[in-house]
């Protein structure tokens, strides 16, 4: 009975704990790409900064997609294509648009599993 | 196609695991906190089976934490007797000497008929024989039938019967177990005579067969199609 109990004491605490765990490292890696975006959202010569966001993006899809319904990573990784088309062909106010939606959508991953009063009720 | 199917498989042995987790408890009698787990599994459980969309982590996640939740809420009521009673509350003493207790009846919010349905459960046809019966915490009703009314017992007659032993199955459509024949205290020699002593050749044309300590047999070949 009390290796039961332990157990579930266990998986409780496991939960809790790599819950945290994604949760920190979900918003470090949104930040940087919130900073990457902010950085190629000048001009379109901020091109290396958009790709250096896709690789980041594309490292931690397996885990954003264990983290938030896939539509919203989807919509991101669509973005990011579209952002870098955008770019290729020099259409400024395009690209401009595109980066304002992707922030928007990795915002909103960002806090996704925010824990507050209101995400609970 | 095969989204759903690998969720599902996974799902489902999670399911098995944690049901077996929960102990054999949950399977025969569910208690209020046991009954609310299994219903919120079910509906958990069913979400990211259907919909692809939604991270299987979603589901897992759930149920994890409602076994573990369970185990700990059990070991904690087996443990403290006013944690138990809040939890599952006290069994209710609903029929005394063969009369209704009807406050009791009115707290547990049964209606005549589903005493008269239990006690007919209980093959009490004449609430009168009832000497005490009581509504457990896990909704049953238990019973004790007045002792003038009681089926006579050989111990009422100053009988001594032989004592009983319980039968074990040998051979299961021509599969032998080899435990279940130790636990009779037989051997595979005994086996073969019984065997060839009904006609058959080996235990693949045995569809069943069953025996006791006492040597006693029961004994059914396969029928060829």
């Amino acid at each position: 009975m009390w290796w039961r109990f332990a157990t579930a004491c266990v998986l409780i605490a496991a939960i809790i704990l790599c819950g945290a765990l994604v949760l920190t490292h979900m918003r470090r890696v949104c930040d940087t790409m919130i900073e990457l975006i902010d950085s190629s959202s000048s001009d379109l010569k901020g091109i290396d900064d958009l790709r250096r966001a896709k690789q980041l993006w594309q490292r931690y899809l397996p885990l954003v997609c264990c983290y938030v319904i896939h539509d919203l990573a989807d919509a991101v990784s669509e973005r990011l294509e579209r952002a870098e088309a955008f770019s290729i062909t020099g259409a400024e106010d395009e690209y401009a648009a595109t980066l304002l939606e992707l922030k928007m959508h990795i915002e909103l991953i960002r806090d996704y599993d925010k824990l507050t009063v209101r995400s609970i009720f | 196609m095969l989204v759903p199917f690998t969720r599902t498989i996974i799902l489902y042995s999670l399911i098995i695991i944690a049901v077996r987790f929960m102990g054999k408890r949950q399977i025969g009698e569910m208690q209020p906190t046991e009954l609310v787990v299994t219903i919120l599994i079910s509906a958990v459980a069913s979400v990211p089976m259907q919909d692809i969309n939604i991270p299987l982590t979603h589901g897992v996640v759930p149920i994890l934490t409602l076994i573990a939740a369970e185990v700990i809420i059990s070991t904690l009521s087996l443990k403290s007797t006013r944690f138990r009673h809040t939890l599952t509350g006290l069994p209710v003493p609903i029929i005394r000497d063969g009369t209704l207790d009807q406050p009791a009846l009115k707290k547990l919010r049964l209606s005549i008929d589903d005493v008269f349905e239990d006690l007919r459960l209980n093959s009490v046809f004449d609430m009168r024989q009832v000497k005490y019966a009581q509504v457990e915490t896990n909704g049953r009703m238990s019973l004790l039938v007045d002792t003038a009314s009681s089926p006579v017992t050989p111990k009422m007659l100053s009988l001594t019967p032989d004592g009983a032993e319980p039968f074990h199955v040998i051979i299961s459509d021509g599969y032998v177990s080899k435990s279940n024949l130790r636990q009779i205290g037989k051997d595979e020699a005994w086996m073969s005579k019984i065997i060839k002593a009904h006609g058959a050749v080996n235990a693949s044309d045995v569809f069943v067969l069953c025996g006791d300590k006492s040597g006693n047999i029961i004994f059914c070949k396969k029928e060829k199609p």
